[in-house]
């Protein structure tokens, strides 16, 4: 399964399950990347998340989301519906995230206040999040084949928040990937002891900006690898321009009332 | 005074012995020194961009690039289409092959925007459809008609993507703002308290990079010219990178010129190869030395430092000229060269040392000046003319001890009777009807100062380029065909969360996108005006399957909020650029066209008014490039009156100091200010406005003319005291000095008219302007100021003459 944060965490590089090393550049960097996609990541998920939008005064915005999410077979479907603030509480999105193939993913937002669902047909994903600092690509499942990967020619690990991480370059083997993405290359530090990553730099293909994805708080819920903190800071230079903080509370794994019916949109106009 | 002088003479014949005791260690430590800045070369850079023209805490300044850190850059490079044929498929074709092109080829590319990937918000059945206007080509003419539809569609392409009367297709360039972090600085950004410590120099794109995006967009247009479709270019990036490159065009032509009339003066007056070859190896060296000091100081060549090269070439050579002609007339007497270069540079020395000290406090006026270019130069140009003082009291003395001098054959000094004939009647006139002259100079004043009344100040950076030059023809094209090519950005902070969200501010930004564009000022009108509303009734329409009768902005601030999530949602980015995403401050762009600043600033004016009406409480700031312009022309005029009254004041001390006499002082001063007011008139009759590079000719002028008069009153001084004759005094002094003002005059005249030859007009008006200073100049040294030491000294002593 791959619930929101949780796609956050493993996504970050773009992973699926589809793997090869036939276009890895470093196979030992490869290998590293093929651990982190395998690892167990949970699935029927339920979380409370609060996304803490900061501008560059230093001012935040805060947003109360509750999500859902489950694997069926190779895709993935979410649903979130925002609980606060109080002038899209009750909006929802639903989401079927196609693995492989040309399918475009499927999208629905729930408007209350015209009571009406919108598919939503947007052509590419690099786009803000919801105003976040996530893209939407962010969000969805990338194939690990689409990358190349070495380590970072200025340090091949580093210690991070007390552990110690291999950096690794992450490169799209193809313009389409970075023109999907919107990254042209991305920096990864992969936790040794349980390769999880944890922090990231993206470089969008437009702009000046830099992308600094840090996970803060990592935690073992119910065996699972789980980010509970993660921050994703946009950089002008050195100057922040915008952060993200997202934060998850109540994360539950394996839940039965999370099953394939509640991703529906007869549920998302039902509300939270 | 005497003494003063003699002790000064003493001091300079101790420093040339000095010097030529230790010739060859003099030699080398001027080369050295030399070679030291010269070293420092490579590192000189050209700035042309207008944010050069403001120091870095200057609020305007401040405030735009703050706007820049939150939204990007404001102006674009624009390309503009004229399909001849009309948007028939062809040309579409042609738009998304040069769009493509464009995008993978241009460095630095923050956003590329045309008809191409113009954003498309509409409804098919329940799927809300996001897309660029032409991701599938048209395939045939249905193709092209439905394409076209969707244009008419859309009133956010008009008049920025595709104008109005659809003859011209636009394709607009956003450059980055902001430089990359260096790979070795990026692992520290996940410190959250980093800040960064870079100068706005390093910090922001430069020229170099604006040159390079130039670069890259001409090669890509070159290779898509077609004999259907027309291409300009425009825009205020390109108006830079072309300012950049027509500096360099009128280097490359004036410092040749400058050197050329330098040796052909100094072959015409000394007749010998040392008396070409020192004093333009003198002036040479110690140009380098000024522009690697300027390198080494981080100070850029800009439109006013520009100036500089050809300036310090014709003035230094002065120096030069003064020394070597009195050490060839003692060095053919005595046959000594070393004396004769010793007591050259005593006699000399002084008189040299005051005139640079005058021309360098006319430059020096600029130091205080509020438009910080024009202050490197007051900072730069004075060292210029001192350095070439030292290297004329320090390097001549050496080399002529160093290398073999001629003295050659003598300069024949017998009259000519011709110039002396004129100069007889000169004197004449001047003390014989002493009031007459007075009068007539007076009238001439008087017309001037009226023709003066009618210079107005301006600010306009395509008026400094040839009027058919392209990126003026451009221009013209874009402001009368589109209305507009330069941003006016009005940010409104509402002081409140979300205020966005009500619908009530939405429609006050709705309706000022209708009422902007009907404000007219001083010919003045924004072609179009938008924000955040347009996206909303975009996406409101949408949602409301296409209707044009829902392109409103909702009356629920609960739907407001929830498009705009559905908008997010959709993948777009667009919002960042309409709000700061608290949806606390919005951001209403405006497309004027490029006009003078001087009309800007009442425009800028009524718009913060009406802002202000129609979002009360809300703060309100102008920003972008046209308010930049409008506090640069307050800045012209700030710093033209410092330093026009700078300059007098001190000036004016020097002359009485030098001349030690109150009276005579400031009465010498009637005839330097007169040239002045001369220009000034003449401006107002050519209908030359007061800017960046006119408003230089004043002080400069002052400090240089003012040497003229120095010269002249210290001989009629001397020739009064001998004869005691005011015409014999004045015809004495005007056949010794007389001719030495005329000669240095020519060279300088020469020197300025040179950059009548310049590309840049602003070039061509400034050496117009000085050069006929130094006429006025000239003229008020042989008329006015005779007859103004005739009406000084009348009472004690006769007019004389033969």
């Amino acid at each position: 399964m791959r619930t929101f944060f949780k796609i956050l965490a493993a996504m970050v590089f773009g992973l699926s399950a589809v793997t090869s090393n036939a276009f890895a550049d470093d196979p030992e960097a490869w290998a590293i990347m093929e651990k982190v996609d395998t690892r167990e990541d949970g699935d029927r998920s339920m979380v409370d998340m609060r996304m803490i939008l900061i501008n560059k005064q230093g001012k935040e915005r805060i947003r109360s989301i509750r999500s859902f999410g489950i694997d069926r077979g190779e895709d993935h479907l979410s649903l979130m519906f925002f609980l606060a603030p109080a002038d899209v509480s009750g909006t929802g999105f639903l989401t079927y995230d196609y693995e492989g193939g040309d399918n475009d993913d499927d999208q629905w937002l729930f408007l209350p206040a015209l009571n009406k669902t919108k598919r939503i047909a947007a052509g590419d994903k690099s786009g803000s999040f919801m105003g976040s600092d996530f893209s939407y690509a962010d969000l969805t499942t990338r194939r690990v084949e689409d990358y190349k990967y070495s380590f970072n020619e200025q340090q091949r690990e580093v210690t991070v928040h007390g552990h110690k991480a291999w950096v690794i370059n992450a490169t799209p083997k193809d313009e389409k990937v970075a023109g999907e993405t919107g990254y042209k290359r991305s920096i990864v530090f992969v936790r040794q002891d349980n390769f999880v990553v944890i922090r990231a730099i993206y470089f969008p293909t437009n702009g000046s900006t830099t992308k600094y994805y840090d996970v803060r708080k990592l935690e073992q819920i119910e065996g699972v690898w789980t980010g509970t903190e993660i921050h994703m800071t946009t950089k002008k230079g050195k100057r922040t321009v915008h952060k993200t903080i997202l934060s998850f509370n109540n994360v539950k794994y394996n839940q039965d009332s999370v099953n394939e019916d509640l991703f529906s949109i007869r549920r998302l106009e039902k509300g939270p | 005074m005497t003494w003063i002088h003699k002790s000064f003479e003493g001091w300079f014949i101790r420093m040339a012995s000095l010097v030529c005791r230790h010739k060859y260690w003099s030699l080398m430590l001027m080369l050295g020194l030399t070679f030291a800045l010269a070293a420092q070369l490579p590192k000189t850079t050209i700035d042309t961009r207008d944010e050069s023209f403001f120091y870095k805490d200057d609020p305007a300044l401040v405030s735009y690039n703050n706007f820049r850190d939150q939204f990007g850059t404001d102006d674009a490079f624009i390309i503009t289409l004229r399909p001849k044929k009309g948007l028939d498929r062809r040309f579409f074709t042609f738009l998304s092959l040069l769009h493509h092109e464009l995008e993978a080829k241009v460095p630095y590319l923050d956003e590329i925007s045309s008809l191409v990937n113009a954003r498309l918000v509409r409804a098919e059945g329940d799927t809300l459809v996001v897309e660029d206007l032409l991701a599938d080509l048209p395939k045939s003419a249905a193709g092209t008609a439905r394409i076209l539809e969707l244009i008419d569609h859309y009133p956010m392409y008009d008049k920025l993507l595709i104008s109005e009367d659809r003859s011209l297709v636009s394709i607009m360039i956003r450059a980055q703002a902001i430089r990359e972090l260096p790979e070795s600085e990026l692992l520290a950004g996940f410190d959250d308290a980093m800040i960064d410590t870079r100068k706005d120099s390093e910090k922001y794109l430069s020229n170099s990079e604006s040159t390079e995006i130039t670069k890259a967009i001409k090669e890509v247009l070159d290779r898509y010219r077609d004999e259907e479709i027309e291409i300009f270019f425009s825009g205020t990036p390109a108006v830079i990178a072309e300012l950049q490159a027509s500096i360099e065009k009128d280097l490359r032509t004036l410092v040749p010129l400058a050197a050329l009339l330098i040796l052909t003066f100094l072959a015409l007056l000394f007749r010998r190869v040392s008396g070409v070859v020192y004093p333009t190896l003198v002036v040479f060296l110690s140009l380098f030395s000024t522009l690697g000091f300027m390198a080494l100081v981080n100070i850029p060549i800009t439109m006013l430092t520009q100036m500089l090269p050809s300036f310090l070439l014709i003035v230094g050579v002065g120096d030069s000229v003064h020394i070597m002609t009195i050490f060839y007339r003692i060095y053919r007497k005595t046959g000594d060269k070393e004396s004769a270069i010793v007591d050259a540079v005593g006699f000399a020395g002084l008189p040299v040392l005051m005139t640079s000290l005058t021309t360098s406090c006319g430059l020096m006026s600029f130091v205080w000046a509020d438009v910080a270019s024009v202050a490197q130069l007051g900072y730069v140009a004075p060292l210029g003319v001192m350095l070439a003082f030292l290297y004329t009291v320090i390097l001549l003395p050496a080399l002529i001890c160093i290398f073999p001098v001629k003295p050659g054959i003598p300069v024949p000094e017998h009259e000519i009777p011709v110039a002396d004939r004129i100069f007889s009647w000169i004197a004449r006139l001047t003390t014989h009807r002493p009031f007459l002259v007075t009068g007539i100079s007076s009238l001439l004043v008087l017309v001037a100062i009226f023709s003066a009344s009618s210079v107005r100040f301006s600010h306009n950076g395509l008026t400094w380029f040839p009027h058919d030059s392209d990126i003026r023809t451009s221009t013209r094209l874009m402001d009368t065909v589109n209305g507009g090519s330069v941003m006016l950005e009005v940010l409104i902070d509402t002081g409140k969360d979300n205020s966005l969200h009500d619908p009530n501010v939405l429609k006050s930004f709705a309706k000022a996108s209708t009422e902007v564009p009907k404000i007219e000022l001083h010919g003045i009108r924004a072609a179009k005006a938008w924000s955040l509303a347009d996206v909303v009734k975009e996406t409101n329409r949408a949602l409301h399957e296409d209707r044009n009768e829902a392109y409103t902005i909702p009356e629920s601030r609960q739907l407001i909020a929830q498009e705009l999530v559905l908008f997010e949602a959709s993948g777009s980015d667009d919002l960042e650029d309409f709000t700061d995403m608290s949806y606390r401050t919005g951001r209403m762009s405006i497309l004027a066209p490029f006009e003078d600043a001087i009309l800007y600033k009442d425009y800028a004016d009524e718009l913060r008014d009406y802002f202000g009406q129609k979002f009360p409480g809300a703060e309100i700031t102008l920003t972008g490039k046209i308010p930049l312009f409008v506090k640069l022309i307050k800045n012209i005029i700030t710093s033209m009156a410092k330093s026009y009254v700078f300059a007098l004041l001190v000036i004016t001390i020097l002359m009485i100091f030098m001349v030690g006499r109150v009276k005579i002082g400031l009465m010498s001063m009637i005839a330097n200010v007169v040239p002045i007011i001369g220009v000034l008139g003449l401006m107002g009759l050519k209908g030359i406005p007061l800017d960046l590079s006119t408003m230089l000719v004043g002080s400069l002028i002052l400090g240089l003319v003012v040497d003229d008069t120095i010269h002249f009153l210290h001989h009629f001084r001397r020739a009064f005291d001998q004869t005691g004759e005011l015409e014999t005094a004045v015809r004495m002094t005007l056949y010794s000095t007389g001719r030495a003002l005329v000669i240095t005059s020519m060279v300088l005249c020469g020197g300025y008219f040179i950059y009548l030859l310049a590309y840049l007009e602003s070039n061509v008006r400034f050496g117009l302007l000085t050069g006929c200073a130094v006429l006025f100049a000239l003229a008020a040294d042989f008329f006015l100021v005779p007859a103004l030491l005739t009406i000084t000294y009348r009472k004690k002593a006769p007019i004389g003459g033969e």
